[in-house]
């Protein structure tokens, strides 16, 4: 009986040590790469610093000066703008091309392949694709309109500082659009099918299905699609930095190319982080928001359940 | 991904009513247009990569009167693609095998030790932490350390950007292998890390290979990161050559498309091949794999 004991209590000693070395390598990085630079982030926005010399503490001037400085508000406008373009339009628009293709079995494959591909390519490839494809001298866009004889369509798109926000905005959804279709529908698809042909033989027609059966069927999906469109306008800025570098002056800058362009072309250090701040807790709180909204509070939330 | 296997046979009753009549072709022209709109533009490059500028802009939709293979050229040698291509190559198999390794190892321990479920949660928010927001301190981090401008450098980050997601999925595929494997190993004397290294991980070899494509798309498609941490040319990444194609050809624009055809054709063969581990791996994110 001692004996067995001791043995097991040796097992667990070597089990705990063998727990603790495989642990070590991913918490390491982690914690050394992720949660102190995150640390450091909050610390380094109460702080003026260029980068080389001394680091001066200063409280919350960063944020005060970001709050009275107009060109921050012409930012946290286009962020917005690119954050309800998104949910408004590539949202709605992916459940339904979803549902279109939902109980398709002509073509499904390929359709699903096509629309997912610009996924899978990096932003940079498509953004400076589609620098080419909207110049407004040499790309098809304009060529097309000019050939239709919408001359007053033929737009300058990247350089108006009226419009280029939108540009690089459709041009993020345009590249998205098919990702959360297929999310979309892989959450259709989980529908069981019980559910389906019950309400078939009722004799609901298509609309009456979309509405009562799948929407509510794929709502756990939208969240997930939502919460991927909002955290991804907020930190994405891939588009905007090679198709107008956030150009004419901040008209097409998001907060994300702000930190950037702080950061690494001003040297403002303090002030780029005080944007990361502001990144990482309006994230949070959208995503918060977003469970809030379509659960209700007490559900675990859809990432980290 | 229960759903995303079914997909191949749809053929369910439901679907087969709606295979006629109006309705049916209305759908097929929606999804067409919709098809055309997301590969005009990829073909319309592709086109373009063969003619010379003045072609591109007189004679936009055309076939090219005369083949230019020479923008390929331009755009190979005078953007660097030859190394950057190998570079990009390196950084991303280097960072997906060791994302593998690690992740797999802290998976198990999550799996199977009492502390795991904290240890998951710990790794959980960063799930919700994107590495960009804090590559300021990071760069600071890397510079203090020495690293800046080091291939190690960036390889590291690279490990660190895929590594909650990695775990995630990993974790969650292992969560259902059942103990009783293991426990007749042990039985028969086998240690923790032979039971680890026979037993959990040739039967993860799904879960891997999902969050291992996963990781492969995130570091292929990386610029920001490169452009921070590797200022050498010679060091630098693929997407950094495509972006350094812009300012460098300003209006060569049979190069700049031909350097585009350049980065999007490996991707495109693998996406060919390999569409249904891509098309999981990137959802696994959302929908549990």
């Amino acid at each position: 009986m001692m004996k067995k004991n001791s043995c097991k209590r040796k097992r667990k000693h070597s089990d705990t040590l063998f727990f603790a070395l495989f642990s070590v390598p991913s918490v390491l990085l982690y914690v050394v790469f992720l949660i102190v630079p995150l640390g450091l982030v909050i610390w380094l926005s109460l702080t003026r610093w260029t980068g080389a010399g001394d680091i001066r503490f200063i409280g919350f001037d960063n944020y005060s000066f970001l709050f009275s400085y107009s060109d921050f508000w012409i930012i946290i406008r286009n962020t917005a703008i690119m954050v309800l373009m998104n949910v408004a339009i590539q949202i709605p628009l992916a459940t339904i091309l979803a549902f279109v293709l939902f109980r398709l079995t002509r073509g499904f494959r390929f359709f699903r392949a096509t629309y997912f591909l610009p996924s899978i390519i990096s932003a940079t490839v498509i953004g400076l694709m589609f620098s080419v494809l909207l110049n407004s001298d040499i790309g098809p866009v304009n060529s097309l309109l000019r050939s239709m004889g919408l001359n007053s369509l033929a737009l300058s798109w990247l350089s108006n500082p009226r419009i280029s926000i939108y540009t690089v905005t459709v041009v993020s959804l345009w590249q998205y659009i098919g990702y959360h279709m297929v999310l979309i529908l892989a959450g259709m698809q989980s529908i069981s099918e019980e559910i389906m042909e019950s309400a078939m033989i009722d004799g609901a027609n298509n609309f009456q299905l979309a509405i009562h059966i799948v929407l509510p069927q794929i709502r756990p999906v939208l969240e997930v699609s939502f919460i991927f469109c909002v955290t991804g306008c907020l930190k994405g800025f891939e588009h905007a930095f090679i198709m107008t570098w956030g150009g004419p002056g901040v008209a097409s800058t998001n907060l994300a190319l702000y930190m950037y362009k702080l950061a690494f072309s001003s040297s403002e250090l303090g002030k780029g982080a005080a944007i990361a701040v502001m990144i990482v807790v309006s994230a949070l709180v959208l995503t918060r928001l977003t469970n809030f909204i379509f659960r209700g509070k007490g559900e675990e939330d859809a990432l980290s359940s | 991904m229960r759903c995303l296997r079914r997909s191949g046979s749809a053929e369910t009753v439901y679907a087969m009513k709606q295979e006629h009549g109006m309705m049916f072709s209305i759908k097929m022209i929606v999804l067409s247009l919709f098809a055309v709109t997301t590969l005009f533009p990829f073909g319309w490059v592709l086109l373009s990569s063969f003619k010379t500028t003045s072609e591109i802009y007189g004679n936009s939709f055309g076939l090219p009167a005369e083949w230019q293979f020479g923008n390929y050229v331009t755009a190979w040698k005078g953007a660097g693609m030859a190394y950057s291509f190998l570079n990009t190559i390196f950084y991303t198999t280097t960072a997906v095998a060791a994302v593998l390794i690690i992740t797999s190892m802290v998976s198990y321990v999550i799996v199977r030790s009492r502390f795991g479920r904290h240890l998951y949660h710990f790794f959980a928010f960063g799930l919700m932490l994107p590495i960009h927001s804090v590559i300021i301190p990071l760069n600071v981090l890397v510079n203090k350390m020495g690293l800046t401008g080091t291939r190690f450098s960036l390889i590291l980050i690279y490990v660190v950007l895929n590594t909650s997601f990695s775990i995630f999925i990993i974790s969650a595929f292992m969560r259902q292998i059942p103990m009783d494997f293991e426990e007749a190993a042990t039985i028969d004397g086998c240690s923790r890390f032979r039971v680890f290294w026979q037993i959990m991980i040739p039967m993860s070899r799904p879960a891997l290979i999902t969050a291992g494509t996963l990781a492969f798309v995130s570091c292929w498609n990386d610029l920001i990161l490169s452009m921070v941490f590797i200022s050498k040319r010679q060091l630098n990444t693929l997407n950094y050559s495509i972006f350094m194609l812009k300012s460098q050809y300003v209006a060569d624009y049979g190069a700049i498309t031909a350097g585009l055809v350049i980065s999007i054709v490996p991707l495109f063969c693998l996406y060919v091949i390999f569409q249904e581990q891509i098309v999981r791996g990137m959802l696994s994110g959302a929908v549990k794999g």
